[in-house]
């Protein structure tokens, strides 16, 4: 590494005694809240009272949004919009609920009180008469940390890691070291326990995220990070919660800037807007998880003239397609936050066509990494 | 009035109709008697007539009523009724007893009525009407016969005070004959001469779902659940003083016992017999009061209504949904003006009554769906305590359920003290709660499909994550 670069640190978190203290300290937390609750849900029963707990109800976006007098809703990143009551005597689908959510705390109390880890998978196969399906745990999970204004891995719930980085970084993950600075094209999973992160330390001068992992190993294979210097991360697909959290991590404590690249599609678009805004299903996190100030690299409708692109690879939107463009459209982030994105996105849908990021490299195998990539970060031409 | 769809039963449902009301207004016990005398040999377009006779021991008649069948007998064909009646009549005040021949044919007014001869009664206090009537024995008779069965069935399970109703039927010159008698007899040994109408109703439709309507043999299994039946009541009545009329509605419901193991087919088969009476005789229910069955908030009883037929007769045959119970239901008025709002509240009234009394049993459906969920929620909030590595916890949770201080209070009496006051719960709150959501909330918001959202946002991906 050339002396000239600026080695970026992130500050220490806390040292190791420090951190299990912390952790110690909230994990007794919840657990008295979790006897708190039950002690109330007692009381209520032997009261004669239906238990109603309320929760509240977040939504980081909404449909309602009009490209012709954009009105002001509700929706918000901190505020809630609305309440849930779960309770015996309403809805009974709010009964359902809360059925799930009490047998899911007695599973998290049991992990608490042992310190043990599971995934939300792992939960599922307890009781799945009760759950049914995995998706219902995950809304239980979101349930209990609403109530309790916690994340979900302070209930001990653990994820299966899915993301991928590459590149000019090292960092050390609880015990394990993860130093990708050593072979700056190899693959290494994205951490799953970011509080356990510590130790960081980067010369990339910027944050390639990447929608597929097909475009991750293009870079890989054409070398991208020996030439450029760079952390590269792909979610594979739609990002999950620790490439999400992995990668505000890394915006925050690297003050790095972050490029996107996903497919010229409504799909690919729906992940960079899930990187910038947060997805409906956590927008009760949507603070923690969300990357504000992503910029979008490409690739855009218009890169196919201008790159004169095979027309084998320009395709027609489906009707899917269209349904899916209209309804990322209308909402209302766009039009409050990131009104040429919007723009973007409708002359896509004007225009019908749709192509992936792979056309790039129709002409010459490594048009991506070569020119593309480099001449679009240095020439600003992102949005 | 009946409007059934062959002459001959709208025929003999105006006679019954009219001896009835005749019995009524007597303050004294009476008897309707209803008498079908067929030929042996088979029914031919020449063959003997049907002789009917319809007579009552109720006051005499004036003989206005009769002359309301005057469109009837135009509309009837001459060789199925000859439009002749034969009446014998006397006032319990008159000195004798008179006949006359009624012709509803006979064009000429005047012509219509002729007295035959009078006979004295020498002082003896007595009332009462015969009428006999011919009818033309065809291929129908049988039919007749079967629908007179019913009917008679359906008369004697409204018990009009001090009114006992017979039918007898008879085939003559044959030395087999089939016959058939019914009189009033009942299987209530409480039953009581001056037990209120309504009681009265409660006791003959107990009796007449033992014979599961028409048929003439009652059905073992369900005589020994008698005391089993649940029973709903309701009444709802307006007094018009102007008009010095009242109208009166009673309701009574029945839900026969279901067992699995009951040896009757009928007893859990989802579809309720309506029978509906005005002035206490069977008739064809009014389409108001049809409609207040079919719009009744079912649901907020347990019951899931599929569909209502209207019969020929005049028959109400409801469907269920759900086979839990298999209700029979009667309605009866008196009065001749017509009143949703009265039925409404009476069958309303009956409905409460029977949950009322039978707590648990009729929830509604929304809360029998509820109620689902409390071995569940019972289970895990037994084991959040028990789990807990928390004495004190354990030990404050328990001495809330009031389960005492005892050392092992194992898991399954902590859940079933849960799951018993949960039940409680929902059963107290059943009665409020019917509807979907009663109580507002403070930040009301349009109801989020929250699957559908999930799909939308593609985080199906997430599924795989954790």
């Amino acid at each position: 590494m050339a002396g000239r670069d600026k080695r970026r640190r992130a500050a220490p978190l806390e040292d190791d005694e420090q951190q299990l203290r912390r952790r110690q300290e909230e994990a007794a937390l919840l657990l008295r809240r979790i006897k708190g609750l039950v002690r109330w849900v007692v009381e209520e029963v032997a009261a004669g009272r239906s238990p109603s707990i309320v929760l509240h109800r977040y939504r980081n976006y909404c449909s309602s949004a009009d490209s012709a007098s954009p009105c002001p809703c509700a929706c918000s990143y901190d505020v809630p919009v609305g309440t849930d009551v779960l309770s015996l005597l309403h809805k009974d689908y709010h009964t359902s609920r809360l059925n799930v959510l009490l047998r899911v705390l007695l599973v998290v109390q049991q992990l608490l009180q042992q310190n043990k880890h599971c995934s939300k998978r792992d939960i599922y196969y307890m009781y799945p008469s009760i759950f049914v399906e995995v998706a219902v745990v995950d809304r239980a999970i979101n349930d209990i940390c609403i109530l309790f204004k916690c994340s979900r891995h302070n209930l001990n719930v653990v994820p299966v890691v899915k993301g991928l980085v590459m590149g000019w970084i090292r960092f050390v993950e609880g015990e394990k070291k993860v130093y990708c600075i050593t072979n700056v094209n190899a693959a290494f999973s994205i951490p799953v326990d970011i509080e356990a992160i510590k130790d960081v330390v980067s010369v990339a001068h910027y944050i390639l995220v990447v929608e597929k992992e097909t475009v991750f190993q293009r870079l890989a294979n054409d070398k991208f990070c020996e030439r450029n210097r760079c952390i590269v991360i792909t979610g594979r697909g739609y990002p999950d919660i620790p490439t999400r959290r992995f990668l505000r991590y890394l915006v925050e404590q690297l003050h790095l800037p972050a490029y996107c690249l996903v497919d010229s599609d409504p799909y690919g678009f729906d992940i960079l807007a899930t990187y910038k805004f947060g997805s409906l299903q956590l927008a009760h996190d949507a603070n923690l998880l969300r990357v504000p100030d992503i910029r979008w690299l490409g690739v855009f409708t218009s890169d196919f003239e201008e790159y004169c692109l095979p027309d084998c690879c320009l395709l027609h939107l489906l009707p899917e397609d269209r349904r899916k463009a209209e309804g990322i459209l209308a909402r209302c982030y766009l039009h409050r936050e990131a009104p040429e994105w919007r723009s973007e996105l409708e002359a896509m849908l004007q225009k019908g066509v749709k192509f992936e990021i792979e056309a790039l490299s129709a002409n010459s195998i490594s048009f991506l990494s070569d020119e593309y990539i480099p001449q679009k970060i240095k020439q600003g031409m992102h949005l | 009035m009946a409007s059934t769809s062959s002459p001959h039963r709208k025929l003999l449902h105006s006679l019954v109709y009219w001896a009835v009301q005749r019995c009524r207004m007597s303050e004294s016990p009476c008897r309707l008697t209803v008498s079908l005398k067929r030929p042996a040999e088979p029914a031919t377009a020449s063959s003997s007539p049907l002789r009917v006779s319809v007579s009552d021991t109720g006051v005499g008649s004036k003989l206005e009523e009769f002359l309301e069948l005057d469109a009837l007998a135009r509309e009837t064909p001459v060789e199925k009724w000859d439009g002749t009646l034969l009446i014998t009549t006397t006032g319990i005040n008159d000195e004798a007893i008179y006949r006359y021949r009624i012709n509803l044919q006979e064009e000429i007014s005047s012509a219509r009525f002729s007295k035959l001869a009078t006979t004295y009664k020498n002082h003896a206090r007595f009332s009462g009407t015969e009428v006999c009537l011919c009818l033309s024995n065809d291929a129908d008779v049988d039919d007749l016969i079967l629908w007179l069965v019913g009917f008679f069935r359906k008369i004697q399970v409204i018990r009009a005070a001090n009114l006992a109703c017979e039918l007898f039927v008879e085939q003559t010159g044959n030395a087999d004959s089939r016959n058939v008698c019914l009189t009033q007899d009942s299987d209530d040994v409480h039953h009581s001469v001056t037990a209120s109408s309504i009681d009265q109703l409660v006791s003959g439709l107990k009796d007449y779902t033992h014979f599961h309507g028409n048929t003439c043999d009652k059905c073992g299994a369900c005589s020994l659940n008698r005391d089993l039946l649940k029973i709903g009541t309701g009444a709802a009545n307006h007094v018009d003083r102007r008009k010095s009329k009242g109208l009166h509605v009673e309701v009574v419901i029945v839900i026969a016992h279901t067992a699995s193991d009951s040896t009757c087919c009928m007893v859990n088969c989802p579809s309720t017999q309506v029978l509906y009476f005005e002035d206490f005789v069977p008739c064809q229910i009014s389409q108001s009061s049809f409609d207040v069955l079919m719009s009744t908030d079912w649901q907020s009883y347990g019951f899931k209504l599929k569909g209502g037929l209207m019969g020929d007769e005049g028959n109400v045959v409801l469907e269920w949904a759900n086979m839990t119970f298999a209700p029979t239901a009667m309605q009866e008025r008196q009065g001749s003006q017509q009143d949703r709002y009265l039925v409404r509240k009476a069958l309303k009234s009956a409905l409460s009554h029977l949950k009322a009394d039978h707590a648990g049993d009729f929830l509604s459906c929304h809360g029998q769906r509820v109620r689902e969920y409390v071995p569940d929620l019972a289970e895990s909030i037994a084991g959040l305590i028990l789990s807990s590595t928390d004495e004190e916890f354990q030990d404050e949770c328990i001495a809330l359920l009031g389960l005492g201080s005892e050392q092992d209070i194992s898991e399954g009496a902590v859940q079933s003290s849960i799951s018993e006051k949960m039940i409680r719960i929902i059963e107290m709150n059943d009665t409020k709660e019917n509807a979907e959501d009663n109580v507002p909330y403070l930040f009301e918001c349009e109801e989020l499909d929250e699957d559908s959202e999930l799909d939308e946002d593609g985080d199906e991906d997430m599924a795989f994550d954790f």
